[in-house]
């Protein structure tokens, strides 16, 4: 049912604009209850200093139950972060976008979580299996069961 | 430019920023009655054994959606049969509601000149009328009417007068006419003081009726099935019992069933006057069944595209995986053996 997730995004937005989002995080678009944009800047000591990367949220007609897809925008020049999981096609092996989601999460709550994932990166470097997973992955990286091994990062 | 601006209609959503950041603590009352899943005032709250509440259907609907077995908030291990109505929670939001339009209504006045003037009303009375003589005058007055309230009907058989023993056996205060009555019925009769009496009385008819007759709705549960193991024609008996269609393949029915379940025990778990009707459930499940058939058209267009860009590279896949499987079967048998020998 639409009205859930268009309700609790609304709520969301509101509170954005109401309080601002948390600093490194800015809304680019929030056009409709389907797909919101992001940028998401490091702030501080890191390895992606001064570096600007565009988030895409897209909601499916559950949310908040189901997770939303989370990928970084690579066209038009956007790049995806360089980090060991991110892949070059802007999908993101993160638990909590995929088995570990909540519905007590937020979209902000996700961007926080991103920023802090690549702030505690110490080198910048692909996937381990990046040209494999780019080269069949699906569209919606919801599709893609991920294996979440490594919690260093 | 967003919805937000662009939408005035949605702009009458109601969320704790209705309050004025100076009020923080109204804001956090406001998220504090609130689901954490659908940002709602609770509807139906349940609370689990960490102590987390939601709103019922919202807890179901995702512990069914995600096959979740924790707390959304904290993820300690929950299950459904973890759920129990939170009554309390329930009463603070229906009390809420009400009050909150009332304080948003006059913060709003608030931000206006006016405000000034009525600040100082407000501290006028009690510098001029005194403050100590309204509230006791009310205060005798309230304890009157609850006595009298209180006092179940035959209570009052008893004057004030009437002069109380101690039962030898049980200790408990009784009227000295009654006590011979008391000790015969073995201490098991509620004559005691008309104190205890009363409050045990009232408790009973407060509990008594009520709860019985909550406890005889809450036994109408719709409980889970053991889907794969029922036939198609047993499953629609089971529709059919609810009142339901049985039209549909067996996982339409099986969906139906369990999305019914969903619906019928979170309704269960309001108090009944916030209670949907039948009929109300129903329709909730119609438009549920119509939304959910609607988005599905969509989907497999997607899928076929893909499956169709990436065919070779699937195919060449599938290939390969046939050709490994019979060597893997013996590399597992491998590790079983060296797992034994540890």
């Amino acid at each position: 049912m639409a009205s859930i997730s268009s309700r609790r995004l609304q709520k969301e937005l509101t509170e954005i604009h109401m309080e601002g989002c948390p600093v490194g995080i800015t809304l680019v678009k929030a056009d409709d209850f389907e797909t919101w944009w992001f940028t998401i800047e490091v702030m501080g000591e890191s390895v992606y200093r001064s570096e600007v990367y565009t988030l895409q949220f897209r909601f499916e007609p559950n949310y908040p139950i189901s997770a939303p897809a989370v990928t970084f925008v690579v066209t038009d020049g956007r790049k995806a972060p360089l980090h060991p999981h991110v892949y070059s096609n802007g999908h993101i092996c993160a638990s909590i976008l995929g088995n570990e989601w909540s519905p007590v999460l937020s979209v902000v709550s996700v961007c926080i979580t991103l920023q802090s994932m690549l702030a505690s990166c110490k080198k910048k470097e692909p996937p381990v299996d990046n040209d494999r997973y780019v080269r069949t992955a699906p569209d919606n990286p919801k599709k893609t069961r991920f294996v979440y091994h490594d919690d260093t990062v | 430019m967003s919805v937000w601006t662009m939408n005035p209609k949605l702009q009458a959503i109601e969320d704790p920023t209705d309050f004025p950041p100076e009020a923080k603590s109204l804001q956090q009352l406001d998220a504090a009655v609130r689901c954490s899943i659908c940002s709602e005032f609770f509807d139906g709250p349940v609370s689990l054994q960490c102590g987390h509440s939601f709103c019922s259907l919202c807890i179901r609907n995702t512990m069914a959606t995600t096959s979740q077995s924790h707390c959304p908030t904290c993820r300690a291990p929950a299950k459904e049969s973890h759920l129990r109505p939170n009554s309390l929670l329930e009463d603070i939001v229906s009390a809420w509601k009400p009050a909150r339009a009332y304080i948003v209504k006059l913060a709003k006045q608030d931000d206006q000149p006016a405000r000034k003037k009525r600040r100082l009303d407000e501290s006028d009375p009690p510098s001029s009328a005194g403050p100590s003589r309204t509230p006791s005058a009310n205060s005798t007055t309230v304890e009157r009417t609850q006595l009298s309230s209180l006092l179940p009907m035959d209570a009052h058989r008893y004057k004030a007068s009437d002069s109380l023993v101690a039962c030898p056996l049980c200790k408990a205060e009784v009227p000295m006419d009654n006590i011979n009555y008391h000790i015969d019925s073995g201490c098991a009769t509620s004559l005691q003081s008309p104190k205890s009496q009363n409050s045990k009385a009232q408790w009973s008819s407060i509990m008594g009726p009520k709860s019985k007759g909550k406890e005889k709705e809450s036994d109408d549960r719709v409980p889970k099935l053991a889907y794969d193991t029922l036939t198609q024609k047993q499953l629609r008996e089971r529709l059919e019992r609810l009142g339901l269609l049985t039209t549909g393949d067996h996982s339409v029915l099986v969906a139906r069933h369990q999305q019914w379940a969903m619906l019928w025990n979170a309704n269960l778990d309001k108090s009944t006057e916030h209670r949907e009707s039948k009929e109300k459930l129903r329709r909730t499940l119609r438009k549920w069944e119509s939304e959910r058939h609607a988005p599905r058209k969509e989907k497999p267009a997607v899928d076929s595209g893909h499956l169709k860009k990436y065919s070779s590279e699937f195919k060449r896949l599938t290939e390969a995986a046939r050709v490994n499987k019979a060597p893997l079967v013996g590399t597992e048998e491998v590790v079983v053996v060296d797992s034994e020998d540890l």
